[in-house]
């Protein structure tokens, strides 16, 4: 027998090698009961898996509160659950990738899916919740409407956060107010007592304002509200943005929302902007604003949860007010209905367990978990006084309590219109888009911009409209809406 | 059939050979397998991560579809005449093309000065030199990206603080965040940080001048400009030629770099158009990933256009040296 070659160890070293690789590249899903989860059932899988739950969502936030449950469910007999926190940037993609390859996770939340449900469901990405019986008798039926959380009589998601909630409350340092003459216990409530307010934390020595210029999003949102309390008769969320209320028609080149920019541009004039304003997002710019770069932030309740995390001694000092309204008298907002949160898998094959682990979200210790995390507000507002969470915190939802109300949706109306959204082609550039160009200087003619986005928005809804049978731009009409009630699922019947 | 074709001897084992056999083409096939099943991971890896992205993409381009799930509505090439008509694709088509009119003849001419300045005999320190000088290129762009936010920084960046402490300025500047100066900036970052790989390419160019004649001249009485413009620039000319064609195609592709710098803001103003693509196809609130490939695809050919440029370049400047 002839003694091996070189040539020949290396080719088998070489064949074994590319196998393994060949093996290693099979990302098939593995079979139930492997540890793998929420994966290989055909599309609307039934019950029987076994393995752990796969729960994908970005509440970075809610993290223990999360692990905790999980914990109690796993106790009280159900499956361990995998758990990964996305960066919500990152997740539409993961998302977008595990469905073409049928690995979607049991339960996921859609952060960074803008395709509206109803066209994702379709598609099969959900399954209905087999719990819907108990998931409705703790949450109450006017909190699940059809078209938002219900299809065609199936509940596939509800809402963990309250509506009453917005992006635009008025933080502030204690000390940095204090040693410019501000009162951190009542905060400027005017456009204009802002203005004053960080003029005089800039006279003190820091900068008076900072605002997250980079994060077009969340500059539009601040937009948006503010313009809702300069007299917009908008909602804000959902596919209400921009919108009139009682016409149905788009109308960013209201003069609400031309005042509502000026007063932002009006800190840069001022010289009270904080200068790196510009290159910060909203978690960098809260970053700068924790370390004492400025006096003021705009930003929303999470603020308090994400202080509380990452900046804990300014927690006592932390300061805030309501959004400010042109006059001072107090805000009025409308806020779309909060869509479902969490969403099982059409993909599952553990639909049951995860629908058992669901239930545990609707109920009242969840709830309190949720107050005391100091994210967005939990859908029972009630649970935050009793809570642990900070004064400031307690303090803000008190304040969406008096100030906000649920406003319409056309979705709850008619699904149509959701099929609608989903063929709607983005319009560039954004309200966000142009308020950063106000900011840039590149957009002079602000009303001229705001009507050529109203202009492109409505052109764009009509195109989408038209090619979907029973959706109709009338469907964003509401009339008069009472501002000062909740518009509930009765109302979508009147 | 002969035994030419067949490779068999046709009288016996005895009988002269005849010139080279001609074999078949499986019998050739299995000759060289070991040829085959080494190229093979490169032949795959190079079909999936590049061939096939390029075959989908051109099919995309002519789709409407939002990259979720499976509807796609063929729309022929009604992406093409959006894209054609989006002003902000033109204005993404001048940013890019700005941005290497600009950096192209600077960096070409910076990494030639630093070249000739590193390849002086008597100037010490050379190896560290040139590694400071290289050391950029071997940094990842997005990390640099994300520096440079921190030293451009307006309120607290050293590049300010400098201007600031020095009296230059009053307040900081708004480098990245002033449609003004963004671009400019970050043209300057990306001349700092690839500078380097062109300075190796004019290093290896001097290398083929040959050190006598540039003594000759200095002989004959010629000073350093004379020898340079003279003896020196003239023999590099073709290579010339080259490092300025490679240099413009690496300077149409800084994606990652002006991504993590600008994001291509303020309002448009540091779009380049791989960031346009980008947009469109992951991060507006419904991707359009038919419309981004449109886009793509018409990047690519005008990337294509340079490469036959540069092709033709390549040649004529071979020839030019004498090179068959």
């Amino acid at each position: 027998m002839s003694p091996t070659s070189r040539r020949q160890v290396l080719s088998t070293l070489g064949l074994l090698a590319a196998t393994g690789a060949l093996g290693a590249c099979n990302t098939a899903p593995r079979t139930a009961g492997s540890g793998a989860s929420g994966a290989g059932a055909p599309s609307g899988g039934s019950s029987g898996g076994s393995g752990n739950l796969a729960w994908w969502d970005q509440f970075n936030p809610l993290k223990s509160l999360q692990e905790k449950t999980f914990a109690a469910f796993t106790q009280q007999g159900g499956p361990k659950v995998d758990y990964t926190v996305y960066n919500p940037n990152d997740q539409g993609k993961a998302l977008q990738l595990a469905f073409g390859s049928k690995q979607l996770p049991d339960v996921f939340s859609l952060a960074g899916v803008g395709v509206p449900v109803t066209v994702l469901l379709q598609q099969g990405w959900f399954s209905p919740l087999s719990t819907a019986d108990d998931i409705t008798s703790a949450l109450g039926e006017d909190t699940l409407l059809d078209g938002v959380h219900r299809f065609e009589d199936k509940l596939y998601s509800f809402p963990i956060f309250s509506p009453r909630q917005y992006d635009a409350l008025l933080w502030g340092n204690s000390d940095i107010l204090q040693k410019a003459g501000v009162d951190p216990e009542n905060m400027p409530s005017s456009w204009d007592d802002v203005r004053a307010a960080a003029r005089a934390i800039q006279k003190s020595g820091t900068a008076g304002i900072l605002l997250p210029l980079k994060f077009a999003e969340r500059m539009q949102a601040f937009v948006l509200q503010l313009a809702q309390t300069a007299g917009f008769n908008g909602v804000v969320g959902g596919s209400m943005d921009g919108i009139d209320l009682s016409t149905g028609e788009y109308a960013f080149d209201d003069d609400a929302f031309v005042q509502a920019i000026e007063f932002l541009t009006a800190f840069r004039t001022d010289g009270s902007l904080f200068p790196a304003s510009t290159s910060l997002d909203a978690r960098a710019g809260r970053a700068r604003w924790a370390a004492g770069a400025a006096g003021l932030v705009f930003d929303g309740p999470y603020n308090a949860g994400v202080v509380r995390n990452d900046f804990s001694s300014l927690l006592p000092k932390l300061a805030v007010g309501g959004i400010p309204t042109a006059d001072g008298s107090p805000a009025q907002l409308l806020h779309s209905p909060i869509g479902g949160t969490f969403w099982l898998s059409g993909q599952s094959d553990k639909v049951d367990q995860a629908s058992e682990l669901m239930v545990m979200l609707s109920a009242k210790e969840y709830q309190q978990g949720l107050a005391e995390a100091m994210d967005q507000p939990p859908l029972d507002l009630a649970a935050v006084a009793s809570s642990q969470a900070a004064p400031s915190y307690k303090k803000a939802i008190a304040m969406f309590d008096e100030q906000v109300r649920v406003g319409p949706t056309p979705e709850a109306r008619n699904p149509a219109v959701a099929t609608a959204l989903g063929k709607k082609a983005p319009v560039e550039p954004s309200l966000g888009t142009i308020i950063q160009g106000v900011f840039s200087g590149q957009v002079t003619d602000v009303k001229g911009a705001l009507t050529k986005l109203s202009d492109q928005s409505s052109a764009a809804r009509e195109a989408a409209v038209s090619q979907v049978d029973g959706a109709s731009v009338k469907d964003w009409a509401f009339g008069d809406v009472d501002r000062s009630q909740d518009f509930t699922a009765k109302d979508y019947a009147k | 059939m002969t035994a030419s074709t067949t490779g068999a001897p046709a009288t016996g084992a005895l009988a002269p050979r005849q010139g080279p056999r001609r074999i078949g083409t499986l019998a050739r096939l299995w000759r060289d397998r070991w040829i085959y099943v080494f190229l093979l991971p490169t032949l795959v890896l190079y079909g999936l991560y590049t061939l096939w992205p390029v075959a989908a993409s051109w099919w995309y381009s002519l789709l409407q579809w939002n990259g979720f799930g499976s509807p796609q509505t063929f729309v022929g090439l009604q992406n093409y005449a959006d894209v054609f008509r989006d002003s902000l694709f033109w204005n993404s088509f001048k940013i890019t093309f700005l941005f290497m009119l600009v950096t192209v003849p600077v960096r070409v001419l910076i990494g030639l000065v630093l070249a000739m300045v590193l390849n002086h005999p008597r100037l010490p320190f050379q190896r560290i030199f040139r590694t400071a000088f290289f050391l950029p290129v071997v940094t990842t762009t997005a990390i640099v990206g994300v520096v440079m936010q921190f030293v451009f920084d307006p309120a607290s960046g050293p590049v300010n603080l400098a201007l600031v402490d020095s009296g230059l300025r009053d307040q900081g500047i708004d480098f990245l965040g002033s449609s003004s100066t963004a671009l400019w900036t970050v043209m300057g970052v990306h001349t700092w940080k690839w500078v380097g790989v062109t300075m190796i390419y004019w290093l290896a160019a001097l290398q083929t001048v040959p050190r006598d004649l540039q003594e000759a001249a200095q002989v004959d009485g010629a000073g350093t400009f004379k020898v340079f413009r003279h003896i020196t620039f003239p023999l590099l000319m073709p290579f010339l030629v080259i490092i300025t064609l490679l240099t413009i195609e690496q300077n149409l592709q800084i994606f990652d770099l002006m991504l993590t710098m600008t994001g291509g803001g303020p309002y448009y103003s540091t779009e380049v158009i791989e960031v346009y693509i980008y947009r469109w196809a992951f991060t507006t609130s419904v991707p359009q990933l038919g419309f981004a490939s449109a886009a793509a695809v018409i990047f690519g050919v005008m990337l294509l256009l340079v490469g036959l440029v540069q092709l033709a370049g390549v040649r004529a400047a071979r020839r030019r040296a004498g090179v068959v």
